[in-house]
């Protein structure tokens, strides 16, 4: 029971820490919360399920070309929004409204498109999985745990090391200082948008392998992954991944004693508890938390 | 032609008048001081030309810049490294959380050849040693001085035809003043040309080739360095004399 339990919230952790992922990148860049990232990523499912089956292309194709279009989104959701206020030098609430705006607009345009019903991408029989240790995995689980896994170290390793990463923990730190050196700041930011809706919908694609969709998908999705950043330190790689995996972990072994309905209420129960007591999350930057 | 002309320059925060009608230029190969009290808008001055006003709210509202004889006023911050304008900012914002070496790397980020920027990185370090054993370390761990040597060798790693220098000596021990003030002559004696503003007028008229005294939003008054440095005024109000 408990190997299973920690087993699923592996796989939950997942996918929190790719949406972590992005969202902490974005943050880094912008300081405000993308709440929109949510949406991103209900589209990148959206459009593998599109390619795959009203299309009818091939799987890994499909994934692929919606894991691009996903970035595109969110460089075009940067550009045609974002942009605009921030030459305006609009408030922080004004960014966070705007944000929800365009979280609601886009999941309504999915629903209009698409219904509201329930839809699956998995297709052919359901297989069982691989008993390991105690516990039963599917290979579609496997696939999230490795992709989720490859994708978090190459963010890392890009981050930290290529001179594109370098230039976006350049104006994280300071964008005027970026500027100074030659950096264009809005052009990193634009592509923190790119890479981090990429993770969107890379994650949103993985878990549709998972369950369902269905429009209204990217809301919990975003909360747990703020949760999960705001645990790790809000803005930094490691925390984020950190973040997801401890949030994954917690609410399944949580709903070991508890009914599963509590699930949400556990997840919120630590975002308090860390607001309380560390804002700046486990990996968090004193300068971060002062922005919380 | 003189490096860089500012003609006429007037810059507003909001409905307050910072500067009014300010001329001044750099020849090449000059060390130019721009001295005054707090608040004169020096600063300002020197913001304007690098772009860096409208990051904080400023706006030209006359006056044009002019380097080597072209118009670059209204230009981005990050458009005048290409042109080789280098700026060592207020407060020095270096990049805390990256190290000291990623600190140098991101000032010749418009160095596209691998080997020219190690070539530079090592040539900064040569020119501050203090920096060479902290490479790997956080820069926001240095000492505010040290921070100013790694500020100073952020911009010059791209080998500037123009730097441009806000207070550097600001909040700085004894020690590093001097430190700071012989390495702007040394880098000035290599040719590159040097526009300075400083509150600490006694070293910087010490340094400088010519200077320009800020009062008010205005310039005063101008001169070469041993008129300046003679001057009653300066003596009683800058020199304590």
């Amino acid at each position: 029971m408990v190997q299973q339990l920690v087993a699923n919230g592996i796989i939950a952790g997942s996918i929190y820490a790719l949406i972590a992922l992005g969202f902490a990148l974005i943050y880094r860049t912008v300081k405000f919360f993308h709440f929109a990232h949510g949406v991103v990523y209900t589209v990148g499912a959206y459009l593998a399920y599109t390619f795959t089956i009203t299309v009818g292309i091939d799987p890994l194709v499909s994934f692929f070309l919606a894991v691009i279009l996903a970035g595109v989104m969110g460089l075009g959701i940067d550009r045609l929004v974002y942009y605009p206020l921030r030459r305006q030098k609009a408030s922080d609430l004004i960014f966070l409204l705007a944000s929800f705006g365009i979280f609601i607009f886009i999941q309504n345009l999915i629903q209009l498109l698409y219904g509201a019903q329930i839809l699956t991408l998995r297709r052919g029989p359901i297989v069982e999985g691989h008993h390991v240790l105690g516990t039963i995995i599917t290979n579609t689980q496997i696939l999230i745990l490795v992709t989720s896994i490859l994708l978090s170290v190459a963010l890392w390793l890009y981050v930290k090391h290529s001179k594109l990463g370098k230039s976006i923990r350049a104006v994280s730190d300071d964008p005027v200082a970026a500027s100074i050196v030659g950096i264009n700041p809005e052009r990193v930011i634009g592509l923190s948008f790119f890479i981090g809706s990429m993770l969107a919908g890379a994650a949103g694609i993985l878990i549709s392998l998972e369950t369902n969709l269905e429009p209204t998908m990217g809301f919990t999705a975003i909360l747990k992954g703020i949760i999960a950043a705001i645990i790790g330190g809000i803005g930094s790689i490691p925390g984020a991944v950190f973040g997801g995996y401890f949030l994954g972990m917690a609410e399944n072994l949580g709903i070991w004693k508890i009914q599963a309905g509590w699930k949400d209420a556990i997840a919120f129960g630590i975002l308090i508890l860390f607001l309380l007591v560390r804002p700046g999350g486990i990996m968090g930057i004193p300068t971060e938390r002062e922005r919380l | 032609m003189p490096l860089l002309e500012v003609d006429n320059l007037s810059v507003r925060y909001g409905s307050i008048k910072a500067i009014t009608d300010v001329s001044f230029h750099v020849e090449q190969g000059e060390i130019v001081a721009i001295v005054g009290p707090n608040g004169v808008g020096k600063s300002t001055a020197l913001n304007a030309l690098s772009g860096i006003i409208e990051s904080n709210g400023g706006l030209i509202t006359s006056g044009e810049v002019r380097f080597e004889g072209h118009n670059i006023t209204g230009f981005k911050t990050h458009e005048l490294v290409q042109q080789g304008i280098s700026l060592v900012p207020e407060g020095r914002r270096i990049f805390p959380r990256m190290t000291v070496i990623e600190n140098l790397e991101m000032g010749a980020f418009t160095i596209k050849d691998k080997s020219i920027v190690n070539n530079e990185i090592q040539r900064m370090l040569d020119l501050f040693p203090l920096l060479k054993d902290r490479t790997l370390q956080q820069a926001g761990t240095l000492s505010t001085g040290e921070q100013q040597m790694l500020a100073l060798g952020r911009s010059l790693i791209i080998q500037p035809k123009l730097l441009l220098a806000d207070e550097p000596s600001l909040g700085l021990s004894p020690n590093f003043v001097d430190m700071i003030f012989e390495k702007l002559v040394e880098i000035n004696s290599e040719g590159t040309s040097i526009l300075l503003v400083e509150q600490n007028a006694r070293m910087a008229l010490e340094a400088c080739h010519r200077g320009y005294v800020f009062e008010m939003g205005k310039i005063s008054f101008d001169g070469k360095k041993d008129s300046l440095v003679n001057d009653e005024r300066v003596q009683k109000s800058y020199l304590g004399k």
